[in-house]
């Protein structure tokens, strides 16, 4: 008896922490941000209230809509190009790469740029894709153009370029571990049976690594959809994304509610995005052993 | 008997420089149940899956049914393998499992469906069609495992280590499962494994490997009673492995002082030189307990001392000092005991006979090979 009470004080002095911060600087502020949104504005200030303004007129006015819609398209075209190239150069890691050493370095050299600044590595693309960056200096040099060509940034395509690369460590680290998992018995069982090599990787390398990449897709897409730094520095004049309407309503416009607002229809789509991906990953998830 | 096989001086050195298969010949005849014996890294999975074709030989060629197919792919060889760990496809139903191998080679849909049904109704899985691999137990995983393998009729059926995920019951069941359905189908069936009885249970024919090469192939009862050296002795059940010098050689017969004890043994081979050094191996089983007197002639006749009993259920092991290098290993069935002299207590002294037929000498004093076999 006295030995369970001490365990359930141990317990409770371990878990008690983690609670109080998570409580604090995550939960505290969703319910503020949640009331906010029911706020009515009084520029410069707002006040109290319960009313649904806010969203009807995230609704109402255009280029709100525009702007979600935006959002998502950028999001979407962020995640299928970092999956085009993670994919290939993952499968090619873990299955063609015969020494664990050079894996090991690629696979290092893939992920090591998340030490570095997100701040920086959008910096980087602005100097690669700039009227005076390296790319347009290679292209006069080599003659393909004459002047510093503009259409590369400052344009949504600049922004799914920089993004794509800013976020393929993270579509890259959950297939490789799906695809390393992989007994190589499967494969060689196929083959075995009489499936060539595509036919294999169609019909049990690829099913077999859905869950990495349905994991690789959600990240990519929450951490593009949520992104603010990109469209400002290399997306040019229509290049908005949601989070910048929010932060200027927090900013410049002064309208907390609002943007609260906003900030709750964000939050609605990344979790409506991740329990979709969760229920997906649970329903195909296999036992492997 | 034709030939189905044909494995010809093939050898396969693995990055590092480990040559795992070296100059290995090797014929298997249609319909026979093959099977490699070795201990971990002696080559034998190797060379099945050369066969198999998830290795390439550095040297040498496989002729499979009168064809070259050294250089061609897996799927493109009309054999079919039973992985070690089943590599039955996790996301797929058991039926799918089974009929993987038959949509590719465009069956039509409704006869594959057919074969796949007559398939789990072989197996007795029917009920459990649309089943995940996840949810069978070991038995019907592997059961699943083999129909899979047979339903493209290949050529040859390879097993690797099949029974090795199997626990001990199972495994002695599986067995004589797997013999059977050998004898029904009667195609060739070529294993690998490093267990000594199921290659003594099933085999036609088995195949010893150590260090990447063919030591001794033979029938089951070739290499038990007739092993050309210590590793197969030792090997292939077990052997007391006693040293040993010739003192007398002469018509097929040889003497051998091994310390104390002086040992008759029958030849099979040339002579041994007078004063060499030999190793004698002697099957526990083949030595008789206290029959001093109703011996037959020609038989030797030993004393020594009872040191140890060892109870194994259905029968005893004795280690018997009969002062030579090392203890005696005698076996002793325990059976309706109607028959059989009483034991003395450990520290008595005991008969023993065999006969000199049944010992095997060996050249020279081989005790690496003793003490390398289990």
């Amino acid at each position: 008896m006295r030995y369970a009470r001490r365990r359930r004080l141990e317990f409770a002095a371990l878990v008690s922490a983690p609670v109080i911060w998570w409580v604090v600087v995550l939960l505290v502020p969703y319910i503020i941000m949640l009331m906010i949104s029911f706020y009515r504005t009084q520029f410069p200030f707002h006040v109290p209230d319960f009313q649904v303004a806010n969203y009807l007129k995230i609704f109402a006015e255009s280029q709100y809509v525009t702007i979600l819609l935006r959002s998502l398209k950028i999001s979407i075209f962020v995640s299928i190009v970092t999956f085009a190239l993670a994919y290939p150069l993952t499968y090619f890691l873990v299955f063609k790469v015969r020494s664990p050493r050079v894996r090991t370095i690629i696979y290092v050299a893939t992920i090591v740029p998340l030490w570095v600044s997100y701040l920086l590595r959008v910096y980087t693309w602005k100097i690669v894709l700039g009227t005076e960056g390296i790319l347009n200096t290679f292209l006069i040099w080599i003659g393909v153009v004459s002047e510093p060509i503009e259409v590369l940034l400052y344009n949504q395509f600049a922004m799914v370029i920089t993004m794509a690369y800013i976020f393929t460590p993270f579509m890259v680290m959950p297939i490789y571990a799906t695809l390393e998992k992989i007994p190589r018995s499967l494969i060689e069982g196929s083959k075995d049976l009489g499936v060539g090599n595509i036919g294999t990787f169609l019909r049990v390398t690829l099913p077999l690594s859905v869950p990495g990449i349905l994991v690789g897709f959600t990240f990519t897409f929450c951490f593009s959809f949520g992104d603010f730094i990109s469209p400002r520095l290399v997306g040019g004049p229509y290049s908005n994304m949601i989070s910048n309407v929010i932060s200027t309503q927090f900013g410049q416009a002064m309208d907390w509610p609002f943007g609260s607002a906003l900030s709750m229809i964000m939050l609605f789509i990344v979790l409506a995005v991740i329990t979709a991906s969760d229920r997906f990953e649970r329903a195909g998830r296999l036992d492997l052993g | 008997m034709a030939a189905i096989l044909e494995i010809q001086n093939v050898t396969k050195t693995f990055r590092g420089g480990v040559r795992a298969v070296d100059d290995v010949t090797l014929v298997v005849e249609e319909g026979e149940f093959l099977t490699i014996l070795g201990p971990s890294g002696c080559g034998k999975t190797t060379t099945l899956r050369m066969v198999g074709g998830f290795e390439y030989p550095d040297a040498g060629r496989i002729v499979l049914d009168g064809r070259d197919v050294t250089d061609l792919p897996p799927y493109r060889r009309p054999v079919n393998m039973m992985f070690q760990d089943f590599a039955l496809f996790p996301h797929l139903t058991v039926a799918q499992n089974i009929g993987y191998g038959l949509a590719i080679a465009g069956m039509k849909r409704r006869d594959a469906a057919r074969e796949v049904e007559d398939a789990l109704r072989t197996i007795e899985l029917l009920d459990k069609a649309d089943r995940r691999p996840a949810e069978l137990s070991i038995g019907q995983k592997q059961r699943v495992a083999l129909a899979r393998a047979l339903i493209r009729r290949p050529k040859i059926l390879l097993l690797d280590e099949p029974m090795s995920a199997l626990d001990a019951k199972l495994r002695e069941s599986m067995q004589v499962e797997l013999k059977r359905l050998h004898d029904q189908i009667g195609l060739t069936f070529m294993m690998v494994t490093h267990d000594q009885t199921e290659a003594l249970v099933m085999s036609d024919r088995i195949v010893v490997m150590d260090a990447g090469r063919i030591v001794q192939a033979g029938t089951p009862a070739d290499l038990y009673d007739r092993p050309e050296t210590p590793y197969v002795a030792n090997f292939l059940g077990s052997s007391n492995m006693v040293a040993g010098i010739v003192t007398e050689a002469a018509r097929g017969t040889a003497q051998v002082s091994c310390g104390a004890a002086d040992i008759r043994v029958a030849l099979q081979g040339a002579a041994p030189q007078v004063g060499a050094r030999v190793t004698l191996s002697i099957r526990p089983e083949k030595v008789a307990l206290g029959a001093g007197n109703d011996l037959p002639a020609g038989f030797n006749s030993l004393s020594g001392r009872l040191r140890d009993v060892f109870f194994h259920g259905d029968s005893v092991r004795l280690a018997i000092d009969i002062g030579a290098e090392r203890l005696l290993v005698v076996h002793r069935q325990l059976e309706t005991g109607l028959h059989q002299m009483p034991l003395p207590p450990v520290g008595g002294t005991v008969t023993l006979g065999f006969d000199p037929a049944s010992v095997i000498l060996f050249s020279g004093s081989s005790d690496r090979a003793a003490d390398d076999a289990e």
